[in-house]
């Protein structure tokens, strides 16, 4: 293959002539940076799963099991709560910005743990816990800390929805149809992933990044893509919106010393792990610690049964989840209102387990 | 092969269908040995991708995943059909295209990185001139319509035959060359014509 030079004294330079020649040359001419190789792949050709990918159904598995702290979060409405209604907001926003559930796993059962607060010396973790069969299949419970009492979980069975967990102290938990009380969508990075590619142009054009492989690495036994993710503010307007207005100051500097490692699975599109690194430090971050794919999930797994001692508030629609959670709100603040109960039930729900 | 980076041009030596086969069957058995076609093309490619990309970060994002996927389906590359170069090309074309339609309805040939312009020993009146005849070139290029755009990127940009441009387009060698020459053509008359 000849150079570039060389093309230009070849005779097929189709009658440019010298001078314009080197001035189309010049015009090409651009700085090439130095970009980092992609990490090579084990093998060129990775074996064929063997069984049938579902895109779009696991599309929309992702968009529901990301999606389903917010839905908890929207429910409450933004209120304190003795439960913290903020601190769950805080929470279930954390886990929706650096969780992700894939497009290419057909069933998977994944535990993973959040640290937040990092740099306010207020620190705090999470570990959820979710089982995946396919988007009408999903369990979703989140635990603080190390406690073993589920404060938040929801298990879609079908159209049977339940959202549970403690709140204002009491033991309770929502039941109504799914359909109904639907799933929004969290903008996730790399949410519903099928392929690198797809990831990487999913993670560049929310929120307006660059998304650039780093290399490779293993995380939960599994080989990862590290992916940084940094904020396009030079040249990207949208990226202003999420101030919605007139940035206060510092916002923008902030931005720009903010960045993001994904470790993505480079089978299943699945965020293994995440830092989100504010001027240099990590302030929070996400882990995978146990990843079982293509599990089998028995249909007992997302029929939620809530124990005794659980109040169970059904409801038909999302406005009467809402006023149901606004009623759970108003307890607290009046008084006289019934005592707050252990935060530790009498029996938990019990957890599923996988065989 | 030496791959040297100058003035922002890159040239790389011992290019020929038979060390691409080599490296490509090296390749295939270490993928850590794809890291010398990457050294070899990357600079090409990032060139052209430029010409079709809206930013610098744009055409670096485009650049990798175009190797990444060409990484992936190396096994499938085939000598006989098309050169190597031409392959990897029309990958990036391909990879190019998906980014623009994702992203922004027209295509900024104006966010191609300023013009370099190597310093020799001419006058600073003689640099100023020549800057001035390049922007105008520039804007020449730039008033193409964007098929045509993108043959003279292939060419000037990417270091490609007519034949490997056919082969990146799907076009015939002889529907490539007519239509670069008349292109050329046409630069040429505007292009030495004395500006107003």
């Amino acid at each position: 293959m000849k150079s570039q030079t060389d093309a230009f004294r070849d005779k097929d330079n189709f009658g440019a002539g010298p001078e314009l020649a080197a001035g189309l040359e010049a015009v090409y001419r651009v700085t090439v940076p130095d970009l980092q190789m992609p990490p090579a792949v084990s093998s060129p050709n990775p074996p064929r799963r063997s069984h049938r990918l579902r895109p779009f159904a696991a599309l929309a598995a992702a968009v529901a099991g990301v999606a389903f702290f917010v839905i908890g979060s929207s429910l409450w409405g933004g209120r304190a709560t003795e439960v913290s209604a903020e601190t769950i907001l805080q929470r279930t926003a954390g886990v929706a910005k650096t969780n992700t559930l894939a497009a290419g796993a057909t069933s998977y059962h994944m535990v993973a743990e959040t640290r937040y607060g990092m740099d306010e010396g207020k620190q705090g973790s999470q570990t959820t816990e979710t089982w995946f069969r396919d988007p009408e299949h999903v369990r979703v419970e989140e635990h603080a800390g190390g406690s073993s009492t589920v404060d938040l979980g929801q298990s879609r069975d079908g159209d049977d929805f339940w959202l549970y967990g403690t709140f204002s102290g009491t033991n309770r938990a929502i039941h109504g149809p799914a359909g109904e009380l639907g799933f929004g969508i969290v903008p996730g990075p790399g949410t519903g992933g099928t392929s690198l590619q797809n990831v990487l142009t999913q993670i560049s054009s929310k929120g307006c990044s660059t998304a650039t492989v780093q290399r490779e690495d293993e995380v939960a036994g599994r080989t990862a893509y590290v992916i940084e993710v940094k904020p396009r503010w030079d040249s990207c307007a949208e990226t202003r919106g999420v101030c919605k207005g007139a940035c206060p100051e510092g916002a923008e500097k902030l931005s720009r010393d903010t960045s993001t490692l994904l470790w993505v699975d480079k089978e299943t599109f699945l965020t293994l792990r995440s830092d989100f690194f504010t001027e240099g430090r990590v302030v929070s971050s996400y882990l995978v610690t146990q990843l079982e794919v293509d599990a089998d999930l028995p249909s007992e797994v997302f029929r939620y049964q809530p124990p005794a001692g659980v109040q169970v508030i059904e409801v038909t629609n999302g406005a009467d989840a809402k006023r149901a959670f606004a009623g759970i709100e108003d307890e607290k603040s009046v008084p006289g209102g019934p005592p707050a109960q252990s935060s530790k039930p009498e029996s938990l729900p019990e957890k599923p387990t996988t065989p | 092969m030496a791959l040297s980076v100058e003035s922002g041009r890159s040239t790389v030596d011992s290019e020929s269908p038979a060390a691409d086969g080599a490296l490509i069957e090296a390749a295939l058995v270490r993928p850590e040995a794809f890291g010398l076609l990457y050294q070899r093309y990357m600079p090409r490619v990032y060139r052209y991708v430029s010409t079709l990309t809206a930013s610098s970060d744009e055409a670096a994002d485009v650049t990798q995943q175009t190797f990444i996927k060409a990484m992936s389906a190396l096994s499938t590359y085939r000598a006989g059909r098309a050169s190597f170069s031409a392959w990897l090309l029309r990958i990036a074309r391909n990879a190019a295209f998906d980014a623009h339609r994702r992203r922004r309805p027209s295509v900024r040939w104006d966010t191609l990185a300023g013009l370099v312009v190597e310093a020799g020993c001419e006058s600073p009146e003689a640099l100023v001139l020549k800057q001035e005849r390049l922007t105008r070139l520039r804007a020449l290029v730039q008033d193409i319509d964007p098929a045509k755009r993108e043959l003279l990127a292939l060419r000037f940009a990417a270091g490609l035959t007519s034949r490997e441009i056919g082969a990146v387009v799907g076009k015939s060698e002889g529907a490539v060359k007519k239509q670069l020459f008349r292109i050329i053509a046409s630069l040429k008359e505007h292009y030495l014509e004395e500006p107003n």
